[in-house]
């Protein structure tokens, strides 16, 4: 061991021994910088979603909770908040109004604000703890509906409480949309002299727990063993287009570490290939002085692990502290409290940074112990060729690296495979393409010529590096066009001026006036859908029962009441998946329905079946005609079922839709809820503020990640370019030595990076075209198209990047004295 | 009467080279007794080079053996030549063959080292000091002339006191006058330490100081009356 140390220690002023140092540094670094960020920021993000329960999971139930449930929550160290939901009266001299009440304890909300003010649409303050006993929160309309003003009394059951302050905003009200009454807040020690308990109300009881990412899941399943008949929620449950973007965040977050990883590894391969070829002179010398095959391998081996251990350590403190510096650079994005992170990164890193030294670095070393000692006196038995057994050796590695990094069998697969071809046929197209350069360059200036003539000498090893180059590059835009889809799709999802408030109840006579007001805030709205209540009487000739007896938890989906609606038109958001939307004219026809994908799928509905509704004591009978999707995250109404003419001659309908208020304007809700008491409004604007709240903070997460990457990408460019130093610092001091000058011989290497970037952008841009397709169709569920600009900037960014590595790396080649580099 | 140090019987070697059969050696008989200079001389390609390389236990030959402090070397594996190699030999090369990334000092340090040596350090410093190289123990190779690597690696060489050397065309890279200073260090070095000297060269100058000299022709070898 002291020979290794003393030899490595020694070498320490050999460049070679540094290019492989510094990948595999930047190898662990880069994967532990990525996984402790993306975990953090997952279980930050995921935590902040927590906000949109008020709790990072929530557990209710028609029955009170049984303590054990309690104990158990308690028993997981979880943080826990009580609170009953129910429908109640609230009376005043001036009127009823059913409320929807929710007692808590003090210490709603668990997550996310709570906010109120002491007016009516009154200057917002946040709040810790719901209402004090005796007091009662209520939305600011309700204040007018009831003829309140802050302070006075109202009764709800048994009980006289006081309205003290206006619920502006609660974290939690994405919950139901409709049928819901508007909310009402009290304290639960008020709840048994309400006495409302034995009125026969149907009440949630609910439980609220907040904890540690782990303990909240072991809680969640031993929920789920012992209390199947209990509802549990999470943050995901709550908003599709946060779990959307969690989703595909992970999915992004997951694939461009893999990247990160490979090009960190090939990056190791390329420097230990080199590391290998330099140390051949040394072996052969080493084997002259006494040292047999085993003791080569052993100092070699030795002297790897030594290095190893220096740069893994050296590459988890580095990875440790770029994830800090992120967080810090990013800390006008992310909370202040952000998750801790585990050690598992650290692990995956040390896990990496073996198997790319065992992988990618112990081949090379491994041949080492053949050459032959004879190599002192004939230098032409050093050139110990490449073997089959290193690409395979390289070959597990990546497997191994993807499959320890993704635990996902089809990712692994499938980014082995595009690999795989992609590397074949980049190989064919480099060697075509080198072939043509050179045919091409026959007629052109003496610079190029002998440029490209360069080029093609080398060709074997330049058509490797130009695979190289290509594959790196494709990643990088690839990564590039991918995150930019991403978070394009996301942010349409909520694209500015998105309905933000709804408004429902609203009958018949009330529609002129409600149309005036929208005028006077110069303000568009979604079309006025009626609804009328109803549930499923019959299925294709089935009962209810019958057609859902086999779908489990979901039957109570259908069981429902339902909200039916007729249109004449096609919403702008659904599509049409089969069959034909009906023409305008309501007439005489038969009764039609529409039927939404998912729905259609459960009760295995196709065109031409008969469903049955029971609307007001009355049956219904109606033919399936179409099967349609819809955009649930787009904030517009949407419906299940919705048929071509009135049910019940649309008497009793009322009516919903949806609109875009601006903020500034929100005080004219108050005007309209004063003037038309009946009108219930839903602001969404909150939870469509916190989706894009989150949205915007994986997008940053993502940006970062990808400079991550870019960077991995540069290291391999780099040690790809520097593999072929020393040929080329050779080839220079030989032609200068002949009397070339040196901007010739500059320029020579100019047009020799050049032309290698622009091949390898060229062949980048087709590869990540082709690949993009195959993930905007097949991971992101996003649709393909293409990039025309990919394919002009793609070739000459390469040709800009490689010439500026390349120069770079070989600006010492023209300085130095030609006699110098012939010597060594 | 000497005992023999080195001594091979009916040495042959052939490679192939394509489709084509070369004999390098071809039947050599020959012994070297202890403490003698022996020189190889021969045009180039003659398999002067190929034969020094089989006597060190660099190679194998095809068919044949090779003694070496009556052990047969032409029969171990390589494991077991290196260990022969590392107590029994040390080598000069044409090109000097130091380890560039290692200074004057660490060079002669290493074989020291990896027998085992304790004294590596102090040893190498006189053997350095011997060659009159004292002064430039950390420099590095490329911070040395052609003559003064060649004394680098003529202290290797001798630092470790082993009983046979090979030298291969010691002075094949440097000028008249350089390679007269070198030849005069070798010898007299030799001479110090009754090492026994087997040297190649097409330099009949350098060979007409050793006690015996050897001629190679196409595989043969002929003593010089």
């Amino acid at each position: 061991m002291m020979l290794a140390w003393r030899l490595l220690w020694r070498q320490r002023k050999a460049g070679e021994l540094w290019i492989m140092l510094s990948a595999l540094l930047l190898a662990v670094a880069t994967v532990v910088a990525i996984a402790i960020f993306a975990q953090r920021i997952q279980s930050s993000l995921l935590s902040e979603a927590g906000a949109l329960i008020a709790a990072d999971l929530q557990v209710s139930g028609s029955e009170p909770l049984p303590d054990s449930v309690l104990a158990l929550a308690e028993r997981n160290n979880l943080i826990q908040s009580q609170s009953m939901n129910f429908q109640a009266t609230l009376i005043t001299d001036a009127g009823l109004q059913l409320g929807a009440v929710r007692a808590v304890d003090n210490l709603y909300p668990l997550k996310g604000d709570l906010t109120i003010s002491a007016q009516p649409f009154g200057e917002e303050s946040l709040v810790q703890g719901g209402p004090a006993p005796g007091e009662l929160w209520l939305v600011s309309r309700l204040f007018s509906v009831l003829g309140l003003e802050p302070g006075d009394s109202l009764r709800l059951g048994d009980v006289e409480l006081r309205a003290t302050q206006a619920i502006i905003r609660e974290p939690d009200s994405a919950g139901a949309f409709f049928g819901v009454n508007p909310r009402v807040m009290m304290n639960l020690e008020d709840v048994p002299s309400a006495n409302i308990q034995g009125a026969g109300a149907r009440i949630r009881y609910q439980l609220s727990v907040v904890g540690s990412e782990s303990d909240v899941q072991n809680f969640r399943s031993q929920l789920e063993a012992q209390y199947p008949e209990l509802r549990i929620s999470s943050p995901r449950d709550s908003s599709d287009a946060i779990a959307n973007a969690l989703d595909s965040g992970q999915r992004f977050l997951l694939l461009a570490g893999s990247m990160a990883v490979i090009l960190a590894g090939v990056a190791v391969a390329l420097a230990s290939a080199r590391f290998g070829h330099r140390q051949a002179n040394t072996v052969a010398i080493l084997k002259s002085l006494g040292l047999g095959p085993a003791a080569i391998l052993r100092l070699y081996v030795q002297q790897f692990v030594l290095m190893g251990l220096l740069a893994i350590s050296l590459g988890l403190a580095l990875g440790w502290s770029l994830h800090a510096l992120l967080l810090w650079l990013l800390r006008d994005f992310f909370p202040q409290q952000i998750a801790a992170a585990s050690l598992a990164p650290l692990g995956l890193g040390f896990a990496t940074g073996w198997i790319a030294l065992l992988g990618f670095a112990l081949p090379p070393i491994w041949r080492l112990r053949q050459i032959s000692p004879m190599a002192v006196l004939r230098q032409n038995q050093l050139g110990a060729k490449g073997q089959w057994q290193q690409w395979l050796f390289g070959l597990l590695a990546i497997i191994a690296l993807l499959w320890f990094y993704s635990r996902d069998a089809q990712l692994t697969l499938y980014v082995l495979l595009s690999l795989a071809v992609m590397v074949l046929l980049l190989l064919l197209v480099a060697w075509a393409l080198l072939y043509l350069a050179r045919q091409l360059s026959r007629s052109s200036s003496k610079f190029w010529r002998l440029g490209i003539a360069n080029l093609y000498r080398h060709r074997r090893f330049n058509a490797l590096q130009l695979v190289v180059f290509s594959v790196t590059l494709m990643l990088l835009y690839l990564m590039v066009l991918v995150r930019t889809d991403l978070i394009n799709s996301w942010q349409q999802q909520v694209p500015d001026g998105a309905a933000n408030h709804f408004a429902f109840n609203l009958y018949q006579e009330d529609l002129p006036a409600f149309e005036r007001w929208l005028d006077e805030q110069q303000v568009q709205a979604q079309p006025l859908y009626p609804v009328i209540r109803g549930r499923f009487h019959s299925i294709a000739g089935e009962t209810l029962e019958q057609r859902t007896a086999n779908l489990g938890d979901r039957s109570g989906e259908f069981s429902r009441e339902l909200n039916l609606t007729w249109s004449e038109h096609l919403a702008a958001d659904n599509q049409l998946l089969a069959g034909q939307w009906w023409p305008q004219g309501y007439d005489d026809q038969e009764l039609l329905v529409s039927l939404e994908e998912s729905w259609a799928r459960a009760l295995n509905l196709e065109l031409g079946d008969y469903i049955e509704v029971r609307v007001g004591g009355l049956i219904e009978r109606a033919r399936v005609h179409n099967i349609r999707s819809v955009d649930w995250q787009s904030f517009n109404p949407n419906f299940y079922l919705i048929f071509n003419q009135p049910l019940l001659d649309g008497f009793g309908a009322t009516y919903l839709t949806s609109f875009y208020l601006p903020p500034e304007q929100k005080p004219s809700l108050n005007e309209l809820v004063r003037a038309q008491p009946n009108v219930a409004i839903i602001e969404v604007d909150a939870i469509i503020n916190q989706v894009r709240d989150i949205v915007d903070r994986i997008s940053a997460a993502i940006e970062f990640i990808l400079l991550l990457v870019l960077a991995a990408g540069s290291l391999v460019l780099l040690a790809s370019v520097l593999a072929t130093l020393d040929v080329r610092m050779r080839e220079s001091a030989l032609l200068r030595a002949l009397g070339a000058g040196r901007a010739l011989v500059r320029g020579l290497l100019s047009i020799e990076f050049l032309a290698l970037g622009l091949l390898a952008g060229l062949m980048a841009s087709l590869g990540a075209q082709l690949a993009i397709i195959a993930l905007q169709t097949q991971v992101f569920d996003l649709s393909w198209r293409w990039y025309p600009s990919l394919w002009l900037l793609g070739p000459m960014l390469a040709a800009l990047l490689i010439w500026g590595l390349g120069s770079l790396a070989t600006a010492r080649v023209v300085k130095i004295p030609p006699l110098w580099v012939l010597r060594q | 009467m000497a005992t023999p140090i080195i001594r091979t019987e009916q040495l042959y070697h052939e490679v192939t080279s394509g489709s084509e059969r070369l004999q390098i050696l071809r039947g050599i008989d020959l012994s070297i007794d202890q403490g003698t200079s022996v020189a190889i001389v021969g045009a180039s390609g003659s398999g002067k080079s190929t034969l020094l390389g089989m006597l060190a236990g660099l190679d194998r030959p095809s068919s044949g053996t090779i003694w070496l402090a009556d052990q047969p070397i032409s029969q171990m594996t390589e494991e077991q030549r290196a260990k022969v190699r590392a107590h029994n030999m040390g080598f000069v090369f044409q090109n000097f063959q130091l380890l560039t990334s290692l200074t004057a000092l660490e060079n002669v340090m290493l074989p020291l080292e990896v027998k085992g040596s304790q004294q590596a350090e102090s040893k190498a410093k006189e053997f350095l000091s011997r060659v009159g190289l004292g002064q430039r123990l950390n420099h590095y190779p490329s911070q040395l002339s052609g003559g003064e690597q060649q004394r680098v690696a003529i202290a290797r060489a001798f630092a470790c006191e082993a009983p046979v050397l090979f030298a291969d065309e010691p002075t094949g890279n440097l000028d008249g006058q350089t390679g007269q200073v070198i030849t005069d260090l070798l010898f007299s070095l030799n001479q110090e330490q009754k090492t026994t000297l087997v040297l190649v060269t097409h330099d009949m100058r350098l060979a007409s100081r050793c006690q015996r000299v050897l001629t190679m022709d196409s595989g043969l070898l002929k003593e010089a009356v």
